[in-house]
């Protein structure tokens, strides 16, 4: 794990002080290495399901265990096995399909923001920054490209090639609007500790 | 015991109201408490859905779960959920009787 965090500041260094090795690596990296490594990985991939028990029952219980995913393990802890009977019994009766999917994905995100602490904290960071795509980057940048001042300054919607100037704009300002809503109502929805 | 005990459960006030309605029958497990929600509803409760209200509801002491025969265990309502059940399907009544008399009023003026 060590090197992997250092990569990036070695391949730094090797470029900057060994430029002509750099390019023979990176070559040799892009044209043999990463070939290598992504056949490997396919042939590990086809391992790992070969060994896999592709049994009906395995699947679907495998299926299972990745819905309840998105539930911290304290949630899954004290209601994940009668969840995953529920969920079986809905399977079977073949009452799932995307919906199911995303209302699980939807509802473990809740959970995972019910400890007061942790609502808190993503509350406070969404109506902390919320201003900065909204108002700068959002607002001021929209008003900057509609009075078409040649000023670009900070506002990295002005940077962009200019058809792409307004739907970025409209980006930020989307982006602050939810981070804002999501804040709010953080703030206002009371918080659910598990039950003893 | 008020309607806005279960009016505070935001979102999941609907749901809640569905659940108790269906436990006030007697205890019942996840997926009988989706079956007979839809039976009597029509409303398809997805298990996130269900185990969220589940979550708030038993926090809020409304329901407790018993005892289960394997992975699935069964909730039943308390007295205190019993009572906020009542004062909304009450507050609820009240609202549809006097939205119906409305409208047959505005049919025949």
């Amino acid at each position: 794990m060590r090197w992997v965090r250092a990569a990036p500041r070695l391949v730094t260094q090797l470029a900057e002080r060994h430029l002509l090795l750099f390019i023979v690596a990176s070559v040799v990296f892009w044209t043999l290495l990463s070939p290598l490594a992504l056949v490997w990985l396919v042939l590990h991939l086809i391992d790992r399901n070969r060994t896999l028990d592709n049994s009906p029952a395995a699947k679907q219980q495998r299926r299972v265990a990745r819905l309840l995913r998105s539930y911290p393990a304290d949630w899954r802890a004290r209601y994940g096995d009668e969840m995953a009977a529920l969920l079986h019994d809905t399977i079977a009766a073949r009452r799932d399909g995307p919906r199911l999917g995303w209302n699980l994905a939807k509802e473990g995100i809740a959970a995972r923001l019910a400890p007061p602490a942790r609502r808190h904290v993503v509350a406070g960071a969404c109506l902390g920054l919320c201003w900065l795509p909204l108002v700068p980057q959002g607002v001021v940048a929209a008003i900057l490209k509609s009075i078409g001042t040649p000023t670009r300054s900070w506002f990295l919607a002005l940077y962009v090639p200019n058809p792409y100037q307004w739907p970025l704009i409209a980006t930020m300002v989307a982006l602050g609007l939810a981070m804002l809503g999501t804040g709010i109502t953080l703030a206002r929805t009371p918080a659910t500790p598990l039950p003893e | 015991m008020s309607a806005e005990e279960l009016a505070g459960l935001g979102r999941f006030a609907g749901p809640a109201t569905l659940i108790l309605s269906s436990l006030a029958e007697g205890s019942k497990h996840g997926y009988a408490i989706t079956q007979d929600v839809e039976a009597f509803a029509g409303v398809k409760l997805q298990p996130g859905t269900l185990y969220g209200a589940l979550t708030r509801l038993e926090h809020d002491g409304l329901i407790e779960a018993l005892a289960g025969v394997g992975r699935r265990r069964p909730y039943g309502i308390t007295p205190r959920g019993a009572q906020a059940l009542a004062a909304q399907l009450s507050a609820q009544r009240h609202v549809a009787s006097v939205g119906l008399g409305r409208l047959s009023t505005a049919a025949t003026s």
